[in-house]
């Protein structure tokens, strides 16, 4: 009996002891399959950089546009695809901040200069010295890289990486905010990414606020003018924290009767606007039209000061329907100043207001008259856009500049595009493309 | 005496057999729920989670949206195929798919003139970040929840982070739900709202790229972050 059950012991042991191995070999598996991505990213990041300097050095002793544009175009990869296999490292996001911004940056530069030179400009003397300064910079990357991969080489540990690399990599990201960039306009940095709230309400690149009229105002000031705009009856107001994001401004929370859940506010400390708010209300049962929607949305922004307003998109989630009003000026549509309303479809209440690009860039504009025609620009749009209408509008373009602009909505076999042309030059300033989805179009 | 020891390595053998099969069975399983076939009653998963939170969005569909096709679910495909001219089986099927906007494996053909695009992966985008804001904000106020979304979404703009919603969400050591596993969660309804919200440009924290959580910040270098503000139990810096 004693022999027997050591026997099963043994055998248990055997079977455990299989299966501890097994899993020690897949951890091994996995170890080494995570340090081949982590490898992989780091020496693409290596490669990417020593292009970027074999890059910009061939830019100095470029002088014709048929090389300047390809080489300032691989530049503008090149620096992508670092800053891509950057952030795939094992490595924390502060020892890195500068050096990812860097490469952003240098893409942009990039970018934005062989636009430059397809519109037929020439790369000037301060060019080149931007461009050396960032070759340098580059220089200097690329050397203390190579030198960080002869340490960690051949170390089958991730800590390996993680420590060495750290470490490195907080030196150089020191050294690197050194870079001088008053040539690379900061607000250049503002990446062309997608734009998944209508045209161009993500135009935020001016640091201050521009739209903010009058005096401070104290916090008990803030919480009648919150409780005025909301226009139901409410029961408390708790302050929470205040907001020193892009407006200063106070928090407030604005309970409702009968527990239902909080209305959070901010009240901008200077003038005293309401610059959002949100309610967290649930929407769960569809009553009213989206058209209905519509009117409830005007008649709120025209009862608070907001005259003159357009929807110009819509996009309808959970219950609710979001609309996006820019500004009439003169029949000239203001892109740049958007205000975004939340409409419930249960009972028609207005469960969000957004006006912070609003408040951003909202200025008193005096508009000039186009030098071009409609006819003029329209013949400027590509044959293949079948355009179905056009208007004058304001939009923002990157660095923060704005400008006058003819809007050509029209079709390309089955797809919705927006097309701008300058009405002072007739330059194509931007095309956009709507996406389709179940809850309302998306511009790309 | 023998025969009963021998009867019990029989019944360790036996168990053990069961056991290694199970494991097996249990990841072949795993497996085939990650290609998205067929959904029927008795599913669950993500896919599932998916069509009920697009069922509720279109009013077929008014119980929790938890990953579990149940008789509610039920009755909600059957209503949406019959308004919608399919056969109504309670069965999520390719042509139910396609109309509720889903991609399917089946392929269009291509031609050479141009062609509209008919999908986009918003929805998926929508979903993911969901996944992570329910990992990392479930217990805070719904503006809490937006604010992750916000911050996402700010990182995605920001010349120092990815430039894609994904690339954000995975980048290494970015965020403690992605380490630790909670984001692989089905998501509430709240969290797929807050991540709606978040993309559709919503942002209470004022342009914030860095939170903490007040009781619980693992790393001190975010001290010296300038704070914005604070919503829920969430510090919110620049």
């Amino acid at each position: 009996m004693k022999r027997i059950s050591t026997a099963v012991m043994l055998l248990l042991l055997l079977v455990v002891g299989a299966w501890g191995y097994n899993q020690y070999m897949q951890k091994v598996s996995y170890h080494r399959y995570l340090q081949a991505q982590y490898d992989r990213s780091f020496y693409q990041l290596v490669n990417s950089i020593e292009n970027i300097e074999t890059s910009t050095g061939k830019l100095m002793v470029s002088s014709q546009e048929n090389t300047t544009i390809p080489i300032l175009s691989d530049v503008w990869r090149q620096a992508f695809e670092a800053q891509e296999n950057l952030s795939q490292l094992p490595i924390g996001q502060p020892e890195l901040d500068n050096t990812s911004k860097f490469l952003s940056q240098i893409g942009d530069y990039s970018y934005s200069l062989s636009k430059n030179v397809a519109d037929g400009g020439k790369l000037t003397d301060k060019d080149y010295k931007t461009i050396s300064e960032l070759h340098n910079y580059a220089v200097y990357l690329g050397k203390n890289l190579q030198d960080l991969r002869s340490k960690i080489q051949g170390g089958y540990d991730l800590g390996n990486l993680r420590k060495k690399g750290t470490q490195k990599m907080s030196q150089i990201d020191s050294k690197i905010l050194n870079v001088n960039m008053s040539a690379v306009n900061q607000q250049m940095s503002n990446y062309p990414t997608l734009i998944y709230d209508g045209p161009f309400s993500e135009s935020q690149a001016k640091l201050t606020p521009k739209g903010l009229t009058g005096g401070n105002v104290s916090y008990d000031n803030a919480v009648s003018i919150a409780r005025r705009f909301i226009g139901k009856p409410m029961d408390g107001a708790t302050k929470y924290s205040p907001n020193n994001g892009k407006i200063n401004a106070y928090g407030i929370e604005l309970k409702p009767p009968q527990n239902g859940p909080s209305i959070y506010v901010n009240v901008s400390k200077k003038g005293g606007h309401v610059i959002w708010f949100m309610d967290q209300r649930m929407v769960s049962k569809v009553n009213i039209s989206e058209t209905q929607a519509l009117n409830y949305a005007v008649k709120f922004l025209s009862s608070h000061g907001f005259s003159n307003m357009e929807n110009t998109y819509s996009i309808k989630a959970n219950g609710t329907v979001q609309f996006n009003f820019a500004p009439v000026q003169n029949n000239v549509r203001i892109y740049p100043d958007i205000v975004k309303v939340k409409v419930a479809l249960d009972n028609g209440d207005i469960v969000g207001f957004d006006a912070t690009s609003y408040y951003m860039s909202h200025v008193n504009r005096t508009i000039g008259k186009p030098k071009l025609t409609e006819v003029e620009a329209q013949r400027k749009v590509s044959k293949n856009l079948k355009v179905d209408s056009s208007r004058l509008c304001i939009i923002p373009l990157d660095g923060g500049k704005e400008v006058l602009a003819y809007e050509f909505k029209g079709t390309y076999g089955g797809d919705t595009f927006y097309v701008y042309i300058n009405a002072e030059n007739g330059t194509e300033e931007k095309i956009l493309k709507i996406i389709k989805t179940s809850q309302g179009n998306l511009t790309m | 005496m023998k025969n009963y020891s021998i009867s019990r390595i029989k019944v360790i053998l036996l168990i053990l057999i069961l056991f290694t099969t199970f494991c097996i069975e249990y990841s072949a399983l795993n497996m085939s729920m990650t290609a998205m076939s067929n959904l029927y009653w008795g599913n669950s998963g993500s896919d599932v989670s998916r069509v009920q939170s697009r069922l509720k969005d279109w009013g077929y569909y008014d119980g929790p949206v938890d990953g579990f096709f149940g008789v509610r679910t039920w009755l909600a495909v059957r209503k949406f195929q019959a308004n919608n001219g399919l056969n109504v089986t309670g069965i999520v099927d390719d042509e139910t798919k396609v109309a509720l906007g889903f991609n399917t494996s089946t392929s269009a053909a291509i031609s050479s003139t141009y062609n509209a695009a008919t999908s986009t992966t918003t929805n998926d985008d929508v979903y993911l970040l969901a996944m992570l804001i329910d990992g990392e904000a479930r217990g805070e106020p719904f503006v809490g929840k937006v604010a992750v979304g916000a911050v996402v979404m700010n990182r995605v703009r920001s010349p120092m982070f990815p430039h894609t919603i994904a690339g954000v969400i995975f980048q290494p050591g970015a965020f403690s739900a992605v380490d630790d596993g909670q984001m692989w969660l089905p998501p509430s309804q709240d969290s797929i709202r807050a991540a709606e919200d978040a993309i559709a440009g919503w942002d209470p924290t004022g342009g914030a790229l860095y939170y903490y959580n007040a009781s619980k910040v693992q790393n001190y270098w975010i001290f010296n972050r300038p704070i914005i503000t604070q919503i829920g139990s969430h510090i919110f810096a620049r």
